[in-house]
């Protein structure tokens, strides 16, 4: 049976732009500075470029007015971006020269550049040359939004790619101090945060840790060594000696390394992002390691991961003899519930149990009904971006409760390689047989999807639990869908099939409870 | 090989439930019966099994029949889920 999502593969990355991030403790460069001059061995490398006639354009980038010369780019560092127009490569000018000039006049903060390149010129290796060169703190690609499986990389090979600002892994694979890939941004920055007034809810008096709070991640697995997320994984199920599946303890995909973090990388720690809240998180592996074939039927196919069944089953079967109180199911499909499924959802629901899940990323094919968010009881979650709008993926329904942050979501992913997918490639028996793995990155990425939305509501939940919210997730909907912000796509209106009643707020969420004389947990 | 998911009848206590595996693992087509949370801690948990198939079997056929089974509430081949 083929895959009840369906969904077109799109690259990852534009091949054609390079983000690049300056060193601000380089030397102002002489006037009038032509990128010949340069020693550098990267600028030397633009310089070459340039004269090959393989760089479009270099634009300067800096923190500042909220404005995004396209959807498809991930704010660097987490920055809103302005790209100064004006500071764009004029006619005449060196392109090494504006990079050498935006890191001496962006006043020791970080210089950004968006470095375009002509088709045809090989990104990957100016990437390669860029990263040695020290006047240069990092290069990275620049990811295409995608409706597909998360973080799915370019195909046709492994990339020895490594991302290491902050994180007790591996530095580098190449000299010269610069890292080949996208740092996530400092804590401070980071978007989805500061959207839904996170900064803001903790530094309420009174405000109490999710210490106590049991998160449950039924996800493909979690990197329990991650630096980021370790502190807060309590438990991780895996290996059930009575359901043999194939299953190893690795987060192949990293979706649920991923979904972890965001609801519980560890708080100021100087190590990569911030999660929202600290709970204890409890994971528990739902996919095997074997992927199955997805045969589109117009003659390409993949190899993908399913839910395994049984390890689904028996996973919400754990939540409910170990009382989890929150829930997070960034998974779905247009199947409704089997009996045993449904049965499953109404015994958690009625022990208090808040079941989150994510609304699905079909928005294109018209938002098919997913499971289990469409489950009476269930929050349902849909993801809003930078710009504070409905993504383009985003499913839209009746069954929605809220949004959240659902768009160049940074968080943890495993520090060992995996694969979101696999190629398939015709054998000469004229069967499908698995091809080339599809990698992800390590230690960090951002993504998009619902996937990434969901863990906020998640977080939230285990947040109003501490502050004093009854154990009820009703009485957590409630709260919740009273105190989130309408937006302006929502024209007034109280709900929408978009925005369910809104977007997460979490100061409001909480100033809530406060107000209301919560006791505490 | 592709698992039925079924729930037995509340209250069901151990030796109905025995001889309910007895009568399932004797359906042509099934190679396993087993609870799927063999430490579950509450009878609802409890009632939760699942029985293993042959590959090649008719799923749809084996689980009428496992809906035939006195003692048992429902079965079902569980939906596809995956990541979004």
């Amino acid at each position: 049976m083929g895959p009840l999502f369906t969904h077109e593969s799109i690259p990852a990355y534009h091949d054609d732009l390079l983000l690049i991030s300056m060193n601000p403790s380089l030397p102002a460069p002489p006037a009038g500075m032509v990128a010949d001059a340069v020693p550098a061995p990267g600028l030397a490398a633009v310089s070459f470029y340039e004269r090959a006639g393989m760089i479009k354009r270099v634009t300067p980038i800096k923190a500042g007015r909220l404005r995004f010369e396209s959807n498809n780019l991930i704010p660097p560092a987490g920055m809103v971006l302005d790209a100064l127009q004006d500071s764009t490569t004029r006619p005449g000018e060196r392109s090494a020269t504006v990079l050498a000039t935006s890191a001496h006049s962006d006043g020791g903060s970080r210089a950004i550049n968006l470095l375009e390149l002509e088709r045809g010129a090989n990104e990957q290796e100016l990437r390669k040359a860029l990263a040695q060169d020290p006047s240069i703190r990092a290069v990275s690609r620049v990811p295409i939004r995608y409706l597909t499986m998360p973080a799915a990389a370019r195909s046709g090979g492994a990339r020895t790619t490594r991302r290491t600002r902050n994180v007790a892994a591996p530095a580098s694979d190449t000299p010269g101090g610069a890292v080949v890939a996208a740092a996530p941004p400092d804590v401070s920055l980071m978007w989805n945060l500061k959207m839904v007034r996170w900064f803001e809810a903790i530094a309420l008096a009174g405000y109490r840790e999710a210490k106590t709070i049991k998160v449950a991640v039924l996800d493909t697995g979690i990197d329990t060594d991650h630096p980021d997320l370790k502190p807060q994984i309590r438990s991780y199920s895996w290996d059930h000696p009575d359901i043999p599946k194939g299953t190893s303890a690795k987060d192949l995909i990293g979706h649920g390394t991923h979904v972890a973090g965001t609801i519980a990388a560890t708080i100021n720690n100087a190590l990569g992002i911030n999660g929202l809240c600290n709970c204890e998180i409890h994971a528990w592996k739902i996919f095997d390691d074997t992927p199955d074939l997805w045969d589109r039927g117009n003659g390409t196919a993949h190899f993908v991961y399913y839910v395994t069944p049984l390890l689904y089953l028996r996973a919400l079967l754990d939540c409910l003899d170990s009382n989890m109180d929150v829930i997070n199911l960034s998974i779905g499909g247009p199947a409704p519930l089997s009996s045993a499924e449904a049965d499953a959802f109404s015994a958690l629901i009625a022990n208090n149990t808040t079941v989150v899940a994510a609304m699905g990323n079909d928005r294109w094919s018209g938002s098919p009904t997913s499971y289990p968010a469409a489950t009476p009881g269930v929050i349902a979650v849909g993801a809003t971006n930078v710009m504070d709008e409905i993504t383009n993926f985003s499913n839209r329904g009746k069954h929605i409760a809220v949004t959240a942050p659902g768009d160049a979501i940074w968080s943890t992913l495993p520090t060992y390689a995996g694969q979101s997918r696999w190629g398939a490639i015709k054998g000469p028996d004229g069967n499908w047989q698995i091809g080339q793995p599809v990698p992800r990155e390590i230690n960090y990425d951002a993504w998009p999807g619902t996937s990434m939305a969901a863990p906020h509501i998640s977080a939230a939940a285990a947040i109003y639990l501490a502050n004093g919210g009854p154990r009820s997730p009703l009485a957590f909907r409630e709260a919740l869908t009273a105190t989130v912000d309408k937006i302006a796509a929502m024209k007034g209106e109280n709900f929408t099939p978009d925005y369910g009643y809104g977007r997460l707020n979490l100061e409001a969420l909480i100033r809530r409870l406060q107000n209301s004389g919560a006791p505490g947990p | 090989m592709p698992e039925i998911l079924f729930n037995l009848v509340p209250d069901l206590d151990d030796q109905r439930r025995d001889e309910v595996f007895s009568q399932v693992r004797a359906l042509p087509g099934v190679t396993l019966v087993a609870p799927i949370k063999k430490d579950a801690t509450s009878r609802l948990t409890r009632s939760f099994c699942f029985a293993r198939v042959a590959d090649g079997a008719d799923l749809s056929e084996v689980a009428e029949r496992l809906r035939a089974v006195d003692g048992i509430a429902h079965a079902d081949l569980l939906p596809i889920r995956k990541l979004p």
